[in-house]
Parts: C-alpha cells; structure tokens; sequence
C-alpha cells in the first residue's frame, strides 16, 4: 500500500487538490444559490416563491450523476464546449444549493413568528426584520445540518470521477486500473477523502459550540 | 381627528367571522380597555390596528392612514403605532439596549449615540438600568415586558397597542408591568390594552369595551361603574366569573 502510495503521490496529490478545488468552488456556489432560493421560496411575492420552490423540488429529486452528465454531455453538444472540472462542479453546485436551500428555508421558517411580527410591528421592512432580527437568528440554526450538507458535498465530488475531471475518485481508478491494486488503492484514496471530511466535521463542531450564547 | 377609527369593520377566517360589523372611535390620547372571554376576538381587533391582521370588509383608519387603501404603506402606520405583545417578542439575539434602540436607529434613521442616551432614560422608567447589556433571555418574564414598553416607547409613538401584556406572568410580576402602564398612560399616549387584569381597567381606562363573538357588546366611558353595573347580561355574566375568581 505504502509502495503504491509512493509512486503514485503526485497523482494522489493532484486529484486531492481537484477535489479540494472543486469542493470549494461548488460550497461558495451553492451557499450564494441556496440562499437565494431559501429567500425565493419563503418570500411573499408568488412568482419568487415559485421558482424557488420549482428549482428546489427539481434538483434535489434528480440523482447527482444525472445532473452533472447533463452540464457534460448536453451543454457541450449544443450550447458551448465545457470541460469535465466544469461541468462536474457546476453540476455539483446545482444539486447540493437544492439542499442547502431546504436547510437555510428550514432555518428562517423555525424562528418564532413573533420575532417578525415584533420587527414588523416597530416599523422595520421585510427586508430589516429578515436582515437585522431573523436571518441571525436563523443562521445558529442552519450551521449544523449545514454542515453535514457540506461533508455530503465533499464527498459527492467523486461524481467528477464519471466525467473526467481529474478529482481524488478519478485518479484512483486510473491507478488501480493501471496497477490492478485495487484494494490498497481504494484504501488510500479512502483515507485521503478523511484527510478532508474529518477536520471539517471538527470546524462546523467548533462553530456550533461557539455560536451557543 | 380619532387616532382610530373602526367604521363596520368585519374580519374571516374563511367562512368563520371573527369580527362582526365593529364601530369604534378611539380618540388621540385616551386609554381604552378591551375586555372579554378568550375567542371574542380581542386580540384580532387589537392586531387589525397596525396591519399583523387584515379587514375584508369596511373601513379602518389610524392616524389618518385607511388601512384598505392599496396606497398606505403600511409601515408608515406602524412607526407611530408600538405594539406590546403576550409573550414580549423581545429581539433574541439583540442586548436589551440594542432592543431599544435598534428600531429607531434604521426606521427613523436616529442618531444611535442620542439613542443610547434615550434608551437610558427609558430603562431607569422601567426600573432596569442595570440590565442595559444583557440578552433578552437573562431576563425574567416581567422584566422582559418591561423592556418590551420601553422598546415601543422608543418610537416615540402616537398610540402603543398592549395585547394581554400580563397574561403570560407570574402574579407577582404582574404588578411592576401594571406600574409601568400607569406610567404610561399619564402620558399623553394613546393606549389600546387587551387585557384581563381587571384592576387595571377599572383604575386606569378612560373607557372599557366588552367583546364576545366578534361583536362589541358594550361600550363604557365610566369604567367604575361598569364594572359595577354592567348593563348587558353577557358582560354581567363574564364579570361575575372573573371577579368572583
């Protein structure tokens, strides 16, 4: 194992970095998405409320892969060409924001209307009441299933494997198709993804503790 | 100019009415009391006067404001109009003085250090300077409803609504909330206080209104003597359970 690790560390290492890069793009994407349709479909405006709710309810029951082979296959053919890195990572973000607009909705819907209706009674808009009072509120309670969204993330990255991107998974295959070492292959790449997933698990336990006042 | 006007004011939950046919003028600067048993719709009618519950049907204005009138912005009404609520609602994740403060600051675009200031002198009112940095769940349920009036007293309202503000106390909180109103309705403030402490509405109302069913019943403008003699036979029967408790 040690041997395959060894001569195989730059290309361990490179599709590490993809995913870790890819997992960063698709966290940041998903977060400014998720937010938005969160926002979309609690808000009062009907159409709004209807697109988030479309969106959501589209990509969270579509798998993962079939998302991702649209960006790869069906974009490139008629729309623009697209890498594999690309159409992975669009894909993933497309997917995972569905969820994390049900956790940030989630979120926003279990603070006690009473909040809003005080905000609203002092005169604030809409907006100051979800701004000021609501929103960080809310947001002690999104982190932690949040977070779990976010390990989830990290780890459906290896969907980038089926659309050559050049990720962790992607690599793994091209080594133990080249060495037949499956099993130890497997294994590094396995410890690999917990070299990633564990300290995050570590962070969002430090900011659940932190953001208990 | 009535600060509130309710002109045949009918309000449904789907086919269930739950405010029949209400006529009601409540003048700049008096205290009005609104009595009666749970589900008559006190606290509807309370909540229609600054837009948290809408009319289908007739006229209600405040401040010079038609509630109905597509034009209103609805947040105009409630700058002028405080509301004090049953379970307080205070801002859970703002420091009591940042409760006060908050609103007149980004609504009325205030000067936060003169609001620090205010916000101050409202606390001694209420008895909890000392209290000024503190988050609202540190506190007890009667001291949050203290910081609950000075919060709406901070808008330097025209008209402060109170729904069952005692309701959710224990009794021996019960009595420095009461202090506080008091002070407050010396003020030239106008009050419209759902509430069951009778005390209260006997000592301090310029006029009692008794609700059931979604209808006002009975208006008084000698609270006394009201509670004394109530002249129509379903007030008598309610007060006779509440003062005999």
């Amino acid at each position: 194992m040690i041997e395959i690790f060894q001569t195989y560390t730059a290309e361990f290492m490179q599709g590490m970095g993809m995913t870790i890069f890819s997992s960063l793009l698709a966290f940041a994407g998903s977060i400014i998405l998720g937010l938005v349709c969160a926002l979309f479909e609690i808000s009062p405006i009907k159409p709004l409320k209807i697109i988030g709710t479309v969106y959501v309810e589209i990509f969270r029951n579509i798998p993962l892969l079939v998302v991702t082979m649209f960006f790869y296959i069906v974009i490139p053919k008629y729309v623009m060409p697209m890498s594999g890195f690309s159409a992975g990572t669009i894909g993933l973000t497309i997917y995972t924001s569905a969820f994390f607009a049900e956790v940030i909705k989630a979120g926003i819907n279990s603070v006690p209307t009473g909040q809003w209706e005080a905000a609203r009674s002092n005169g604030m808009t809409y907006l100051q009441a979800m701004h000021h009072i609501v929103f960080p509120q809310a947001v002690r309670i999104i982190i932690p299933p949040l977070g779990n969204q976010t390990i989830t993330l990290v780890k459906n990255s290896s969907v980038l494997a089926f659309v050559a991107g050049f990720d962790l998974m992607y690599q793994a295959n091209q080594i133990s198709s080249i060495t037949f070492q499956q099993v130890p292959t497997y294994f590094i790449v396995g410890i690999l993804y917990l070299i990633i997933t564990m300290p995050l698990s570590y962070l969002m336990r430090h900011l659940e503790n932190k953001l208990e006042v | 100019m009535a600060m509130i006007e309710f002109n045949h004011v009918n309000k449904f939950y789907g086919q269930f009415e739950a405010l029949k046919d209400i006529n009601l003028n409540i003048e700049r600067g008096e205290v009005v009391s609104i009595i009666g048993p749970s589900g008559s719709g006190k606290s509807t009618l309370l909540r229609t006067i600054n837009g948290l519950e809408t009319i289908q049907d007739g006229q209600l204005i405040v401040n010079g404001f038609d509630l109905a009138d597509k034009k209103t912005n609805i947040n105009t009404i409630r700058r002028d109009v405080g509301m004090v609520f049953q379970h307080f609602n205070l801002y859970a994740n703002k420091t009591i003085i940042e409760n006060i403060t908050l609103a007149p600051h980004i609504v009325q675009k205030r000067d936060n250090d003169k609001l620090k200031v205010e916000a101050m002198k409202l606390l001694e009112m209420v008895g909890l300077a000392d209290q000024a940095d503190k988050y609202p769940k540190q506190l007890s349920g009667g001291q949050k409803q203290r910081i609950a009036i000075a919060r709406a007293l901070a808008m330097n309202p025209k008209a402060i609504l109170f729904d069952e503000p005692t309701s959710a106390l224990d009794p021996e909180m019960i009595g420095d909330v009461l202090e506080v109103m008091k002070k407050v309705a010396k003020q030239d403030v106008t009050m419209v206080v759902v509430t069951h402490e009778m005390g209260f509405a006997r000592e301090m109302a310029d006029r009692v209104v008794f609700m059931d069913e979604g209808q006002i019943l009975e208006v008084s403008d000698n609270p006394v003597e009201f509670f004394n003699n109530p002249t129509e036979p379903r007030a008598k029967s309610f007060l006779s359970k509440v003062i005999a408790r």
